[in-house]
């Protein structure tokens, strides 16, 4: 050890009072003011930001895949690709809707990624991890009619359906959301919902669903 | 359309519908893990201008040693990343770096030096107590770990303790502050000079709290490092990780990764033999290899990690945790046994309630409702309020998916 540096704290066994202290450092302040504190690197700010919204991207990205054993993955993967984007965030008050895009759009690639490893794998649809979490309710065994049909689909037709219909995003932000313009969310929607609906038919499970008007 | 509309009763229920169980708490510390990783690399744009004029600076002026990495003595002479340190029931170790920062690991302990960087270092701690005087520059980077906890050090003096046997962690800082996160800390908590912050993982507790000046024992929480001291001298061997690589350099692959980097980061390790850095990797680094993989979309190498992890470290508390991971990736019907294995061999590590939910899940998931309903039990007896708490629950009254 050289000379210069100063001798580490000399141990001592003389006891000490607690105080019991558990303290939590919670931000305070607008979307804006988080991005500005991330951006500085301030852990606390990115725990708030985390809390804030970790919710609503789960229950984005879960409706997007379905029950999935890569969901966690796929959302701690949103949160790391919005961290690596921050810096290039125009409007931080649109963080929420910002993070949606991010969220639409990881979840896309990871679909990408699997249909290229299911054509050069081999790799059979059920071979992909699965969580199953869907209740053994009514709504429970459609969903599992829901997902199926949706794992045949392209991932742009999926993706345009889940935001639309099932998030309720207005076409407007769910196209701005997958970063294409209106038109082409318009015709990926329609096509989503076409084959959907052509799909759906004769799933018992399904049919409950359908109010009689669209039944044939 | 063809006439047909999709009833919107079905998109409405979809969306109202109920989501599967998710560790936020996990999520929360596996994110603010990476955004302090990020915050050492400084990523962000105006940075990296900034640094590349610093390196253009650095090469002008011959100033080389700007860019190398650090490198350390002990007491046997140059240290090498990846070795494993010991002391024995006597004697200190000191270890001293090339930027100043010195070290003395007490004795009764073990680690080593997991990685060498250019602007600071990680120190892994598996037992017993380092105290540190970490030296402060704008750019200092130095992380201690220890078992799940991690400390993140600008410049300080301060001691970690970590006692794996008890799951009892304190950092007491003398000087500066420092970031501490790990299971039980909540967001990362920032503990300055003149505090000790101490997590107790069986009772679930976590304190931060005034101490005296000069005291490193803590009289509430013991640890007692000494007591199962190890009568090896220090050791200064070197491990298949280090002796795999050039001395001081990290992996590739691993660099990669901490950029978040997933499919690069596989790339590399595949392009460095996946059967060498299988055979060379340290048991964190088998189990950072499996998570790339799994990021990447390469199942059967995620699992080949994992395994390796098992069969290389057999018995160590890194294995147990490559047996939860395994479960994570397996079939409901396998992924029980996993579950039950990491139970068996770490019944109260940081995992534990986490698998203990997850084996819940996993047999209801199989159609083993017997199985299901001893481990929602068990779950509940020792986890009432815990996040698989709703679907132990369900099982037990016959109402699971």
């Amino acid at each position: 050890m050289s000379a210069r540096q100063r001798k580490p704290t000399v141990l001592s066994a003389a006891p000490r009072p607690s105080y019991g202290v558990i303290r939590s450092l919670p931000f305070e302040g607008d979307e804006t003011a988080l991005v500005a504190a991330m951006c500085n690197g301030r852990l606390d700010a990115g725990a708030a930001f985390y809390d804030r919204h970790v919710r609503a991207i789960h229950a984005l990205v879960f409706r997007l895949m379905g029950p999935d054993g890569e969901l966690d993955d796929v959302v701690h993967d949103v949160f790391v690709r919005a961290l690596e984007s921050l810096p290039r965030l125009r409007e931080p008050a649109a963080l929420r809707s910002w993070l949606f895009g991010i969220a639409v759009r990881t979840v896309g690639i990871r679909f990408q990624k699997r249909t290229r490893q299911r054509w050069l794998r081999f790799m059979a649809p059920e071979e992909v991890p699965e969580v199953p979490v869907l209740p053994a309710t009514e709504l429970g065994e459609a969903l599992r009619d829901v997902y199926a049909i949706l794992r045949g689909m392209h991932a742009d037709e999926r993706i345009a359906l889940v935001l639309h219909r099932v998030e309720g995003l207005p076409l407007e932000d769910a196209a701005r959301a997958t970063g294409t313009s209106l038109a082409t969310f318009r015709r990926r929607l329609a096509r989503g919902e076409a084959k959907f609906f052509a799909r759906a038919g004769g799933r018992p499970a399904l049919d409950v669903w359908l109010s009689e008007r669209d039944k044939p | 359309m063809s006439g047909k509309r999709l009833d919107e009763r079905l998109f409405r229920a979809w969306g109202a519908g109920a989501l599967p169980v998710f560790d936020e708490q996990a999520g929360r510390a596996r994110f603010l893990e990476r955004l302090a990783a990020g915050k050492r690399r400084s990523g962000r744009g105006y940075f990296m201008v900034a640094a590349a004029a610093l390196v253009a600076c650095a090469v002008a002026i011959g100033g080389w040693r700007t860019l190398s990495t650090v490198s350390f003595m002990t007491a046997g002479g140059e240290g090498h990343v990846g070795a494993w340190l010991a002391t024995s029931s006597a004697n200190e170790l000191p270890l001293t770096f090339s930027e100043g920062t010195e070290l003395v690991m007490a004795p009764g302990s073990r680690g080593r030096v997991e990685e060498l960087g250019r602007t600071g270092a990680s120190f892994l701690l598996e037992r017993g107590e380092v105290r540190a005087r970490v030296v402060h520059r704008s750019n200092t980077s130095w992380r201690f770990l220890a078992g799940p906890f991690e400390v993140h050090v600008t410049g300080t003096a301060l001691g970690v303790d970590w006692d794996p046997a008890r799951e009892r962690f304190a950092v007491r800082v003398d000087e500066g502050s420092v970031v501490v996160s790990g299971p039980n800390v909540g967001a990362p908590q920032v503990v300055r000079a003149g505090e000790q912050c101490v997590v107790d993982l069986p009772l679930r507790t976590t304190r931060i709290s005034p101490r005296e000046r000069g005291v490193i024992a803590d009289a509430d929480v013991p640890l007692d490092a000494g007591s199962d001291a190890l009568a090896a001298d220090p050791a200064t061997s070197l491990s298949p990780s280090a002796a795999a690589r050039l001395p001081g350099a990290p992996a590739s692959w691993v660099k990669l990764d901490e950029k978040g980097d997933y499919d690069a980061a596989y790339a590399a390790a595949l392009g460095a033999g996946l059967g060498s850095v299988l055979r060379a990797s340290s048991a964190d680094e088998l189990l950072r290899l499996a998570q790339v993989a799994r990021l990447s979309g390469h199942r059967d190498t995620e699992r080949e990690a994992l395994v390796t992890c098992r069969r290389r470290f057999a018995g160590s508390e890194r294995a147990a945790v490559a047996a939860y991971e395994l479960g994570r990736s397996s079939s409901p019907s396998e992924a029980s046994s996993w579950f039950d294995t990491y139970l068996g061999e770490q019944p109260s590590g940081a995992l534990a309630r986490e698998a203990s939910g997850r084996l819940v899940e996993a047999r209801a998931s199989a159609g083993d409702d017997r199985g299901a309903r001893d481990a929602a039990t068990r779950y509940l007896a020792r986890y009432p309020d815990g996040p698989h708490a709703p679907l132990a629950r369900r099982v037990l009254v016959g109402a699971h998916e």
